[in-house]
């Protein structure tokens, strides 16, 4: 059968389990000489490494796939470009350049890079652009758990189209991008930057600051306690109280409807259900979430906001969403949106998602002359413990990859070959064995139980 | 189904977390077992328990090892974590305050000893006052009776700690109470078992 090793299209060698830690390449203690490094800076050892450069070679080739266009950032510039995008530059690392006394900051975010390229060299350019990114950005994070400050993004910007259609081309991106590298439990939140804002419009500056602060948090005491003082009326007040529970799957919309009629954040609500319908209708793989209550860090986004959630990193594996005002700070007032994915967060979610799938199914197939034999191997297989069922040899491979197949079985007249899907090397995929007798069952039993132990 | 993780606070609050559970119709017994396992699962399979340090709670639930915890307000405002903090649940109640001895005249650039830092400097910031702080972990009331400080900023219970070191409370920062704490990705990953959680817990504590 041809192609029974496993091409590497898919992906599924890049969400393998990290190896023991008897690894010699995966874990090397410092012997010797100490060379510390800065508090969240660290190595990436040859394994990681690897697999992080095949992660980030997927993500880029999934968004060149659907049009868009890799650029490269510098890694510091001057400090203002970072502060005209993002306002505050909180746990931005800053320096002053010695050539020139400017002060300049490594990048904490490309978006506001982007922004900057976009205004100076494509401000002529036909509509849209179509811009793609890969780096790493660096923020401080004080005493938390994971302080990791350098941070591995990829991410793309569309510059030109506003409303549901551009925010519906950006998150399908960020979508087929995760699902390329192999992640299968996933969900999509959205929510719209305009809910808030549009019903806290006019309150005083650190009155709102309170309020958006509690939202962010959900926190229900400290947001009553702020919006009842902010001589809202009883109408938008009711809205306001309601944005923490406004979030779950679509049944929100019903409640959200009788949270918002007559208050401003009606039409931005009406805005993100345009956006919620085409996702709807494209059908995208992933769980579908709304949370119209959620407020974001980076204070630039102006609707639609979005992020990628899945197990294992704890935190969203990337988001992202419109920031129409953004680009217009840099001279070029074009409507914009884009996101970024955390290729650090998206290896755990797919650790996470390779545990908690069923990892041990073994596709049985045989040639014409062989079918006798499938049913009492089965049984065997079975019997140890390990899922499995019959195939046919025919496309064999992408049958048992759409569904999730971790082994194929193949008996031919010489025995039987095992063959792992998407194991790393080709050379280790494969094991044949060449017994005819009654031993075949106990052999075949013995090197599966050893490939998903391997592999577990 | 895997079981939602709660993180929760070994010590002073634990006992009053138990009538709470109860109250929400969940079953928090195994918090009273005693036995020196960290890790309990509650009978029905439905709740597992890390107990923890309570300043330690927000990391875990941070970090995602848990979906929810319980947490001190103190130990939310004094660290800013990236959690949500949906239920104030109104148990652990207490106060953060300014204490002094008694009579003592406060310097307009006080010392203050405290675990608090940040509060303590907000606090401070608030009013236009740049005091030195002094960081200390514990026996704080001890810091203005030898002279290592002007005043202390802590939580305050009943007061009788206070009394009986002779200091009087003479501001009072905030109100403090125990606050249900939540992933944000798990929180909506698993959004539906853990929204009825904090549905229950609402009503538990309205109730």
């Amino acid at each position: 059968m041809p192609g029974f090793l496993v091409q590497s299209a898919a992906l599924p060698p890049l969400s393998r389990t990290p190896p023991p830690a008897s690894s010699a390449l995966w874990s090397r203690p410092q012997g010797g000489v100490q060379h510390p490094l800065p508090s969240g800076m660290r190595d990436l050892l040859p394994e990681e490494s690897l697999r992080q450069a095949r992660l980030a070679r997927a993500v880029m080739e999934s968004f060149e796939l659907v049009g868009y266009e890799r650029v490269t950032l510098p890694v510091f510039e001057y400090a203002d470009v970072f502060a005209d995008g993002m306002g505050e530059l909180n746990g931005v690392v800053r320096f002053v350049e010695p050539e020139s006394g400017d002060i300049v900051a490594l990048r904490p975010d490309m978006t506001p890079q982007i922004a900057r390229l976009v205004s100076a060299r494509y401000s002529d350019a036909p509509m849209p652009v179509r811009l793609c990114y890969q780096g790493n950005v660096v923020r401080r994070r004080h005493q938390r758990a994971r302080q990791a400050k350098q941070i591995l993004q990829a991410g793309l910007e569309l510059v030109g189209p506003s409303g549901a259609e551009g925010d519906f081309e950006v998150i399908a991106a960020a979508v087929a991008a995760v699902q390329t590298t192999g992640l299968t439990q996933f969900a999509v939140d959205i929510g719209n930057a305009q809910i808030s804002a549009s019903l806290l419009d006019g309150v005083e500056a650190s009155v709102r600051a309170a309020i958006v602060d509690a939202l962010s948090l959900k926190d229900a005491a400290e947001l009553r306690w702020a919006a009842e003082r902010a001589g809202l009326s009883k109408k938008v007040l009711g809205a306001v109280l309601a944005l923490p529970e406004l979030h779950g799957d679509g049944e929100v919309w019903a409640r959200a409807d009788r949270a918002f009629a007559g208050t401003p954040a009606e039409n931005p609500a009406n805005e993100l259900r345009a956006v919620w319908e085409l996702l709807d209708k494209a059908g995208l793989p992933g769980k579908r979430l709304l949370d119209l209550g959620e407020t974001w860090r980076f204070p630039y986004y102006s609707g639609m906001v979005f992020q990628i959630l899945a197990d294992g990193p704890g935190e969203a594996v990337g988001g992202g969403g419109r920031y129409d005002g953004l680009f217009g700070r840099y001279g070029l007032p074009a409507a914009a949106a884009g996101f970024a994915l955390d290729l650090t967060n998206l290896g755990l979610a797919l650790a996470a998602d390779q545990l908690s799938a069923a990892r041990h199914r073994v596709l049985v197939v045989a040639g014409a002359t062989e079918t006798a034999r499938v049913e009492p191997l089965l049984g065997q297989i079975r019997a140890a413990g390990l899922a499995s069922a019959a195939g046919a040899v025919q496309g064999a491979t992408e049958y048992a990859a759409i569904w999730r197949y971790s082994h194929i079985v193949e008996l031919t007249a010489a025995g039987a070959t095992i063959n792992t899907l998407g194991a790393e090397l080709a050379s280790n995929a494969v094991v044949k064995l060449t017994q005819t007798d009654d031993s075949l069952g106990a052999g075949l039993i013995k090197a599966l139980t050893d490939a998903t132990e391997k592999d577990g | 189904m895997k079981p939602i993780t709660i993180a929760v606070p070994k010590g002073r609050v634990s006992k009053v977390l138990v009538p709470l559970f109860e109250k929400a119709g969940l079953d928090g017994s195994v918090l009273l077992t005693d036995d020196r396992t960290l890790i309990r699962e509650s009978a029905d399979g439905r709740l597992r328990f890390l107990l923890l340090k309570p300043d330690d709670v927000p990391t875990y639930v941070e970090s995602g090892v848990a979906e929810l915890g319980i947490s001190g307000r103190d130990t939310l405002m004094e660290r800013a974590y990236d959690l949500y903090q949906p239920v104030e649940l109104g148990i652990g109640k207490c106060r953060m305050v300014v204490a002094a001895p008694d009579g003592a005249d406060i310097p307009a650039v006080p010392r203050v000893a405290t675990k608090y830092r940040r509060i303590a400097a907000e606090f401070y910031a608030s009013k236009g006052v740049q005091p030195e702080i002094i960081y200390v972990q514990g026996s704080v009331e001890i810091a203005p009776l030898v002279g290592l400080s002007d005043v202390i900023v802590d939580l305050v219970e009943t007061g009788a700690t206070l009394r009986e070191n002779n200091l009087v409370e003479r501001e009072t920062i905030c109100e403090i109470s125990s606050v249900l704490v939540a992933n944000r990705a798990l929180f909506k990953l698993r959004h539906k078992e853990i929204s009825p959680i904090l549905r229950r817990f609402q009503d538990a504590v309205e109730g």
